[in-house]
């Protein structure tokens, strides 16, 4: 059996008196992709967001390698293993692109070598990153940002990486490379929680998948089975 | 030759009142430049860093030698301020950004025991023979622990029905009340009689020649000038190339990608104040004990309403900016002070300032960023 | 073709109250005002002299703060230097009423006219240094206009401190040391009417359309522009305004009590900012109430001091940590945004509600003629017609050019719409189609080219008529040598003691002339190419010729209910000025009857009259996207601009908003030009459409010929996908290997 890096159950979340998440409960195994897909306001992103500790929920409760995290800062939660790329990258833009690589393995100063190697790790995954190292991170190209943001996360050495929109804003061509970066890394035995407007993208690399609506899981199955799913291709694949 | 003697004066002057400002001002622009808001009570920090020169000189070290007593009162001022502003944010700052937690009720115990010591420490040393700072420390540690639990329970009762605030103006008015609060109470414990004091054997001054002109710096203003210049240094050291400077930095930018990098943000941000608040306390001890000028519990909301103006007039969020902002409003204000239009020396930092403004409203070395459309 | 106006008076306008009731009402108000004040005064004559001095002290700070929370909390601009204003006020006030005691000779004391004479003209002149100080926060944003304000009042104080050094016959004020002298004029009556005034006043604007476009403001600057409110106007009027009442203020105060210019230093500024949040940013009810609690409490305090000895430093230190704990435990003030109202009282009484009223309430609950569900349904509606007869084109746009630095944006757009067309613009991120919108609403103006709308040049060259230009030249050389001449004086002042005596006059002398020289020299040389041609259109003059539009990222005005965001809509349509607002007129009140039906009956039309009394910032996001359309509509526009309107919307939704567009097109008669990334949407309802890319326009043409050309399947959809991440393998290959 495999074993849950993830497991949330019956997360309730609220902003002011709205309620966002109405009782979510998900799982990731080791080892998966698994996607996270919904319109704009279902929840996806504070789904994340609560497991990253940015958000606190009311009620519910995410256990991360079998321990409660739903209550811990976000930077402990990160000295864990949980990494993130955000929505819309977020990167340091006043930044050169190796202080903000260097930032993100922030929680790792104790194990320089291993930083380097991280450092090598993601030169390869991102060979333009090497070429642009001393420049600002704000003058790169929105691709270029998503690379760096991905990658900073990576030098957290995350055992699972959350990812947050990875296409957004990007050109068609940028995203086909984008997903096939998150399948590498993915075989690199990192676990990825996904989360993506790009539906059919999102469901063709993933593992399994959930749907989202108003803050609630409708659906879950395999990534091949929600592809065939009448309801998802009607309402996200965007076909008749 | 005298008008360049005058002029050259002036100048000397002007940089050291300057550098005051700008060691004030770098407070006002890293606090800034985190949280978003004027932190009022910055100028108060550097009261205190000045009270705790004066009793460090005159009190507990008068007898000491004048190096390790001006290095051990420097060393004083910049813990102790850096302890109260990094105590200030965790007291009101953080529980206003985020919500009131149950963690939040230490600051608090201290801060209402730390008035059981006040008030009846002297009745415990009228009753007993024990010292006055002993009997202090005694009531305020068993008022805090006596406090603690009692405090806990009512945040943990508390803490459920409070929102963070992001409201600017709330952290602004908190941030004034702090300065109330620092003001009255230095006043009630410091008195109100002005105070002056100055370190042994710095009076003398070096007379610099050029010809027939001739300029006096006194020993104090070169310590000042030498004291300034390697602590804005260290500063700006420690914040562009340490680790700690880049976890700063990227917390203002954008706290929550910093915190999704692992850093502590608020951890951060106490950093933020302790690096501040050292600064003003450095100011505080040096402005006052090498120069000899009247300083009461009141002194920091003139100087530090300036530093502040200079802070933005070099661009807020800006070290290098305020120092040169610092260093402009010294030498303006030296320079009207010393010309026919002296009475109007108080006005022409916030002129120079307005107009500065108004050529470019994000100050001299700040970056205007436009709205996103 | 009809617009939207026209559209929609078919239903009925709430029936506005006839002549005699308006005026009743208006004279039983009055009555009601004037028998409180009498009895409030036969109560306060009763009182020993220290308490009235007190009741006079809460009046003035209600004026201080009421009038400070137009430009904090109505407009969002952030002044800290309100006490400025008013010891503009008390100067200006006091020396008139001191003028007229020394004319009039012993004995005698100026009367109740020249008390409201000093009143008038000490908010007047307070009002023009409102105005001064107004302007710069065209300019600055946030807490720089903060410290400019901040800077004012200080520099004031300074001025005051120094007034005899200006001119020897300003002494009669006393420098810092005071004004002393000044018959003390003021009485209850005297000091509670204006403050009555000031918050009737005050009230009146808040609830009216005008006040709405305040908060608009306060809101988002940029979608308040976009809805055709002149922001930069607001600004300064709101500065202007509130001098005014503070000026009217620091004249009470300065006939109240003795004062010097440190009496109107920063701490008192702040004094004021503190009221206003603690009663609530925005709130009249909170400032008012806050003003006399801030005021009367440090006295209480005081007594109760003097009874068991405590140092009096501590009464501040209370003061202080209350500050502190309020803020923490209700950060946004004992009212929020709320107002207390009779009507909201007597409901409170009745039901047990909150005694808060919203902006909006008390409207006649009218017929919710549901119009049929646009959200959630299948496209069904029958293709756009194609009518044989040629439409006569409404937009044009030549050769335009929008350079950043040295980066060009757009570049030689051209682009022509009919009336009634139905245009899609589309393109990869990044290639300039946000940047046409912005040039098409005036949020940037053309580096380059020309913009015609509706038979008007919108952008582009617009020269000056020569007399124009001449006259507009004299009087930038005019300005131009006074304050080159004001500038050098001062400096040339200043100089004497760095140069010896005799080469001091030869350089004063000179000094004195540069400015004046350099100045005209200055600006002939600029004036002459900036007074070539008129400075371009703001927002909201494109907002006023119609061209209205919806932004990517949703720019509601959050903090406003629904009904709101959608009277701002019909603002720039309004027929009343200021006054009506301030002193509600029938006219105001007939408009705003008139706006809040049509807002009302746009709502139906779109299925969020439900939500009429929600903030919009708490609605689904679909019906924000909507909402934002519904506002852009109530501007009446001829030309719609929607950026990305499906943006985040399912399949579904999507459908709905396809028909929607549609229908509001045919009805209101609509020309629409619409941004969107989802091809189903753009290729499903535009007639024509233009593709961007990289700033310019590759192509366009009908749907089927954009998706047959080359051109823009290579840069846009990406069938030809290249190999962008330089591994050797082309990317339409990895996704398939990505597959197996």
């Amino acid at each position: 059996m495999e074993r849950r890096v993830l497991n949330i159950s019956n997360l309730q979340v609220y902003y002011g008196a709205i309620r966002a998440l109405d009782g979510i409960s998900l799982e990731v195994h080791q080892g998966e992709i698994v996607s996270m897909i919904g319109a704009n306001g279902a929840g996806k992103s504070t789904t994340i967001r609560t497991i990253s500790g940015l958000v606190r929920p009311r009620e519910g409760e995410v256990l991360y390698e079998g321990q409660p995290i739903q209550r811990l800062p976000a930077h402990q939660i990160v000295e864990r293993g949980v990494g993130q790329s955000p929505e819309g990258r977020r990167v340091f833009a006043n930044m050169t692109v190796r202080e903000n690589l260097e930032l993100g393995a922030y929680t790792r100063q104790k194990h320089r070598a291993e930083v380097k190697e991280d450092l090598d790790r993601v030169f390869q995954l991102f060979p333009r990153l090497k070429e642009r190292l001393t420049q600002s991170a704000g003058t790169l190209s929105g691709g270029e940002q998503q690379m760096l943001a991905i990658g900073r996360a990576l030098m957290a050495r995350p055992r699972l990486l959350l990812l947050d929109e990875p296409s957004l804003g990007l050109a068609p061509f940028l995203v086909q490379s984008i997903f096939r970066i998150i399948r590498d890394i993915n075989a690199q035995g990192v676990t990825i929680l996904l989360v993506e407007q790009n539906a059919h993208q999102a469901l063709r690399i993933a593992d399994r998948g959930y749907v989202l609506e108003t803050g609630r899981v409708v659906l879950t199955d395999t990534a091949a089975n929600l592809l065939k799913n009448d309801m998802v291709r009607k309402a996200y694949l965007g076909e008749a | 030759m005298q008008a360049l003697q005058l002029f050259l004066q002036q100048l000397i002057n002007g940089i050291q009142t300057g550098s005051i400002y700008a060691l004030i001002a770098v407070g006002y622009t890293m606090v800034y430049g985190i949280l978003k808001f004027i932190n009022f009570a910055h100028g108060d920090v550097y009261m205190v860093g000045a009270y705790i020169g004066l009793f460090t000189v005159t009190g507990w070290m008068a007898q000491a030698s004048p190096g390790p007593q001006s290095a051990a009162a420097l060393i004083f001022c910049m813990v102790g301020c850096a302890a109260l502003g990094a105590f200030i944010e965790r007291l009101a700052y953080r529980p206003l950004r985020n919500g009131l937690q149950i963690t939040d009720a230490w600051p608090w115990a201290l801060f209402w025991a730390l008035y059981f010591g006040l008030f009846l420490g002297p009745v415990l040393e009228q009753n007993s023979r024990l010292l006055s700072s002993t009997a202090f420390f005694l009531v305020t540690a068993v008022a805090f622990v006596a406090l603690l639990p009692a405090i806990r329970s009512l945040f943990r009762f508390l803490s459920p029905r409070l929102q963070p605030s992001r409201s600017r103006l709330a952290a602004l008015i908190t941030a004034i009340g702090i300065s109330l609060l620092l003001e009255n109470q230095g006043q009630a414990v410091f008195g109100a009689t002005p105070q002056a004091y100055q370190l042994k054997g710095i009076g003398g001054t070096v007379d610099l020649h050029a010809g027939v002109v001739h300029v006096n710096i006194s020993t104090g203003q070169a310590i000042v000038l030498l004291a300034a210049v390697v602590l804005t240094a260290l500063l700006v050291y420690i914040v562009r190339y340490t680790r700690v400077g880049r976890a700063i930095r990227a917390v203002s930018f954008d706290p929550e990608a910093a915190a999704l990098m692992g850093i502590p943000t608020d951890r951060m941000i106490a950093m933020t104040f302790i690096l501040g608040s050292a600064m003003a306390g450095a100011a505080g001890f040096l402005n006052h004990a090498l120069t000899r000028i009247n300083f009461d519990a009141n002194v920091g909301i003139g100087l530090g309403l300036k530093a502040f103006v200079a802070a933005v007039l070099g661009g807020i969020g800006s070290i290098e900016g305020a120092v040169l902002g610092g260093l402009l409003m010294g030498l303006a204000e030296s320079y009207t002070g010393g010309s026919s239009l002296s009475s109007f020396r108080d006005a022409i930092a916030f002129i120079i300032l307005i107009v500065v403004l108004l050529f470019r409203p994000a100050g001299l070395l700040g970056r205007n960023v436009a709205e996103k459309v | 073709m009809s617009t939207p106006s026209q559209a929609l008076s078919s239903g009925e306008a709430r029936p506005a109250s006839t002549a005699a009731q308006f005026y009743g009402r208006r004279l039983i108000w009055l009555a009601v005002g004037v028998v409180c004040l009498l009895i409030g005064n036969a109560i306060n004559n009763n009182l020993i002299d220290y308490v009235q001095d007190i009741i006079r002290q809460c009046g003035i700070a209600i004026i201080m703060a009421v009038s400070l929370n137009i430009v904090n909390g109505m407009t969002g601009q952030f002044s800290i230097g309100h006490a400025g204003f008013m010891s503009i006020g008390a100067y200006s006030g006091a020396s008139l009423t001191y003028l007229a005691a020394q004319r009039m000779g012993h004995g005698a004391a100026p009367g109740f006219g020249w008390m409201l004479a000093a009143m008038l003209v000490g908010g007047i002149v307070a009002a023009i240094f409102g105005y001064i100080v107004g302007v710069p926060s065209l300019r600055l944003r946030g807490d720089y206009l903060a410290i400019v304000t901040l800077g004012f009042g200080e520099i004031i104080r300074v001025i005051f401190e120094n007034v005899g050094e200006i001119s020897p016959s300003f002494n009669f004020m006393g420098g810092a040391t005071g004004f002393y002298g000044v018959p003390q004029l003021t009485n209850f009556v005297l000091v509670f009417g204006s403050a009555l005034a000031v918050i009737v006043l005050t009230r009146n604007l808040k609830f009216s359309s005008h006040g709405l476009a305040f908060m608009s403001v306060r809101e988002d600057e940029i979608a308040a522009d976009a809805m055709g409110v002149n922001t930069t106007r607001i600004k300064v009027v709101a500065f202007v305004l509130s001098a005014f009442f503070a000026g009217i203020g620091g004249v009470l105060f300065a006939h109240t009590l003795f004062f010097q210019p440190k009496t109107f230093n920063f701490i008192l500024s702040i004094n004021y900012v503190v009221m206003i949040v603690l009663g609530g940013t925005g709130s009249i009810t909170g400032a008012a109430l806050a003003g006399v609690v801030l005021t009367a409490l440090p006295e209480y305090l005081k007594t109760i001091q003097d009874k068991i000895h405590f140092k009096d430093e501590y009464r501040l230190v209370a003061y202080a940590i209350l500050l502190v704990l309020m803020m923490l435990l209700r950060p946004s003030g004992i009212f929020g945004q709320g107002e207390i109202s009779l009507r909201g009282v007597v409901r409170f009484f009745r039901r047990g509600r909150t005694p808060v009223t919203s902006l909006t309430e008390g409207l006649a609950e009218e017929g919710e003629q549901a119009v049929e569900d646009t959200g959630v349904e299948a496209v069904t509606a029958p293709p756009i017609e194609r009518d044989g007869k040629e439409r006569p084109v409404i937009l044009s746009i030549q050769n335009l050019t929008k350079r950043f630095g040295g980066l060009t944006a757009v570049g030689d757009v051209n682009i022509e719409m009919k009336r009634g067309e139905l245009v899609g613009l589309i393109g990869p991120n990044g290639a300039g189609k946000t940047t046409v919108f912005n040039l098409l609403t005036g949020v940037y103006e053309p580096s380059e080219g020309r913009l015609e709308f509706d038979g008007a040049l919108l952008a582009g060259e617009r020269p000056y008529a020569p007399l124009q230009r001449a006259l507009l030249l004299a009087m930038d050389v005019l300005i131009a040598a006074i304050g080159g001449w004001i500038i050098t004086t001062i400096i040339a002042s200043a100089i004497v003691p760095y140069a010896p005596d005799a080469a001091a006059q030869r350089l004063q002398a000179f000094v004195r002339w540069t400015g004046p020289i350099l100045g005209v020299a200055l600006s002939l040389g600029t004036a002459l190419r900036r007074r070539q041609n008129r400075p371009g259109l703001k927002p909201y003059q494109f907002a006023q010729r119609g061209i209205s539009r919806t932004f990517q990222n949703i720019r509601l005005f959050g903090n406003l209910t629904v009904l709101e965001n959608v009277r701002i809509g019909t603002y720039l349509r309004r027929r009343t000025n200021l006054f009506d607002g301030l002193f509600r007129t029938r006219r105001q009140e007939r408009e705003e009857a008139a706006s809040i039906h049509k807002a009302r009956a746009l709502l139906a039309r779109f299925n969020l009259l439900r939500f009429e009394h929600e903030l919009a910032r708490n609605l689904p996001y679909g019906d924000q996207r909507r909402l934002e359309i519904v506002r852009a509509l109530a501007t009446e526009p001829k030309l719609l601009l929607l950026d990305e309107p499906a943006a985040g919307m399912n399949p579904q939704e999507k459908s709905g908003l396809m028909r929607l567009i549609r229908q509001i097109r045919a009805e209101y008669g609509l020309t629409v030009l619409l941004i969107e990334h989802d091809m189903k949407v753009v290729m499903g309802i535009c007639e024509r459409i233009y593709v961007l890319d990289y700033g310019r326009i590759i192509a366009s043409g009908s749907p089927e010929e954009i998706q047959r050309d080359p051109k823009v399947i290579a840069a846009y959809l990406g069938e030809d996908l290249g190999d962008a991440d330089g591994d050797g393998v082309p990317d339409g290959e990895q996704r398939e290997k990505v597959r197996e």
